[in-house]
């Protein structure tokens, strides 16, 4: 099915997102669309074309997808300075609001890639008709994820030039004490520590979320991480949640053109099983 | 916004190439210069932690239109992201530098690229049909394989395996954890680190030993329609930066093209950090004002 890539910008919370609107033929409407929530950072630059492929693969299959970003990312406006995750689930619910409006769908699931499933979970705890969620490689912790970023950062350092430039309690402190910190490039300041560490960690949340969710768990070696295995113990016993494990490379932390094909085939083949039995949501 | 910032598609063949325009407020776009961005292979338009977004909007701010694109298979173009590479990075700038002028007539085209896109942006001030009235590379791979790349090569997988073994020291993961090892996130990242850095060292030399670079006009001269000056910027402790700087300087100085260069001390290929980003841009922003005031 053909479908028309739309780009725009559209106020949210006073300021101006980028999004882009996969529509399929408005000839068939459709009922269900879903908005796509991006990773953090270099994940965002290191997924992009993964998530456009995604939404232009949906959109062949008649689903209306929007894709956007949220305050001081991508192409939107605003400076890292002044935003929160606070601020990024608002912005997702007002991509909510805009697919509704631009398309015929009444009903809006969503789609979360790393750090993107935090915001795609909150915004879905306000949403009403809420209809499915895919969560891949889900990140529903920010202040231990943020921790670990930290983290990675330090040992990437150690890899590649055989010392680290600080320590990471160094730089917890800084930001607790209203300084910011450098994190490769980004600005990462005290407001958006302060309120990262205000965010609840949502992987219990999961036991209890009443909507059909596909959880996909990317993994190279084919076994299930620490993280993962946590959220598993919390998903497994509801019967709503679908997890699904696929052996590939973390493609939002390569640079090498990684393999992330099968990941978009699962989340399209479970719409695909949904439609069989005649309804057109994702989901297994 | 301190300017509008307007998505536009250019059309290569059938494929339509995606960018977001920064248009000064107030300003009408031929009575001044457009800067055009190119990202590497391994991003899209917005840079390496957004660098090309921010550079852009103070440029803008200043009075410069900016043009950021997404080469074909990247970002938003269209186009199989299996077929991006040299040839096809070459023909989208050619269509987009074509584009512009048609459609704004710029009053001068500044070319600023990064890894591959500077590359490109090399190869086609070399031997592309449409003028170009400056260049400013950044961390640009290797242009041509010598005997000299291949011990750089050599060199740098030797280097990647001593920082490795210098990475598997416990006393440093000691000091990382502080308590409990945490050994799959250790390989997971050891892993994606030495890929990532494996993967620049191949992407750094796209053509074979000894072969010209594709595209040269038989009746033209080299840089026949570039009427500038480039501007070389590279990290330290980029790996290849030291040949590859080198070979770009040997080029423009056989053919008389005026050059300054700048190397960031400490700073890695993609300049991952925030002092190195302000010196980049401090630099950039004085090299485009001191020669294309408006």
């Amino acid at each position: 099915m053909r479908f028309n890539q739309e780009h725009l910008f559209f106020e949210s919370q006073g300021r101006q997102l980028f999004a882009a609107l996969f529509l399929p033929d408005p000839e068939i409407p459709a009922t269900e669309g879903f908005v796509i929530c991006s990773p953090f950072a270099e994940e965002k630059k290191s997924s992009q074309r993964m998530l456009v492929d995604l939404g232009g693969t949906l959109a062949a299959g008649g689903i209306p997808i929007l894709l956007f970003d949220y305050l001081a990312c991508g192409d939107s406006e605003g400076e890292l300075k002044e935003a929160t995750l606070t601020t990024w689930i608002r912005n997702t619910r007002d991509a909510i609001n805009l697919l509704k409006t631009r398309s015929t769908v009444e009903k809006v699931g969503l789609i979360g890639l790393r750090l993107g499933c935090y915001m795609a979970l909150s915004a879905l705890k306000e949403c009403e008709n809420s209809s499915t969620a895919v969560f891949i490689e889900p990140v529903l912790d920010p202040g231990i994820y943020f921790k670990h970023a930290l983290r990675q950062k330090l040992m990437k350092e150690l890899i590649t030039d055989g010392k680290t430039s600080s320590r990471r309690d160094e730089l917890i402190n800084q930001l607790a004490a209203s300084e910011f910190i450098d994190f490769d490039g980004y600005e990462i300041s005290p407001l958006f520590y302060a309120d990262l560490q205000r965010q609840e960690d949502l992987t219990s949340t999961l036991k209890d979320l009443g909507i059909r969710t596909l959880i996909i768990h990317v993994t190279p070696t084919g076994k299930p991480t620490r993280n993962f295995q946590k959220i598993m113990n919390e998903a497994s016993s509801n019967e709503k949640l679908c997890l699904k494990q696929i052996r590939l490379d973390p493609f939002w932390d390569r640079i090498d053109n990684p393999v992330y094909r099968p990941v978009i085939d699962e989340i399209v083949g479970s719409g695909n099983r949904r439609q069989e039995t005649g309804d057109r949501k994702i989901n297994d | 916004m301190e300017d509008r910032e307007i998505p536009v598609t250019f059309l290569n063949g059938k494929e339509k190439l995606f960018g977001i325009l920064h248009h000064p407020l107030n300003t009408e776009l031929n009575e001044i210069p457009m800067i055009i961005f190119l990202h590497g292979s391994a991003g899209y338009r917005i840079g390496p932690h957004q660098l090309f977004i921010k550079m852009a909007r103070v440029l803008a701010q200043h009075g410069y239109a900016c043009l950021r694109f997404d080469f074909r298979g990247k970002g938003y173009s269209e186009g199989a992201r299996e077929n991006t590479g040299y040839r096809s990075m070459l023909s989208d700038l050619d269509t987009v530098i074509q584009s512009v002028n048609s459609m704004y007539k710029p009053t001068h085209i500044i070319l600023v690229g990064i890894c591959s896109g500077a590359r490109t942006a090399l190869s086609y001030i070399k031997n592309g049909k449409q003028t170009v009235h400056s260049l400013i590379e950044l961390s640009s791979p290797l242009l041509w394989q010598t005997n000299e790349v291949s011990t750089a090569t050599s060199r740098t997988k030797g280097l990647i395996t001593d920082y490795a073994r210098k990475a598997m020291n416990p006393d440093n993961w000691k000091r990382l954890f502080a308590g409990e090892v945490n050994y799959e996130m250790i390989g997971r990242i050891v892993k994606n680190t030495l890929a990532n850095h494996w993967f620049s060292i191949k992407n750094s030399v796209c053509v074979k030993k000894g072969e010209k670079l594709p595209g040269k006009a038989p009746d033209e001269k080299p840089f026949h329609n570039f009427k500038g000056e480039v501007l070389l910027i590279h990290g330290e402790k980029d790996p290849e930066a030291g040949t590859a700087m080198k070979q770009i300087k040997s080029l423009l100085q056989k053919y008389r093209i005026g050059y300054q260069d700048l190397t960031i001390k400490n700073a890695n290929h993609s300049f991952y950090s925030l002092q190195w980003e302000k010196e980049i841009a401090d630099t950039v922003y004085k090299w485009i004002m001191n020669r294309f005031s408006k």
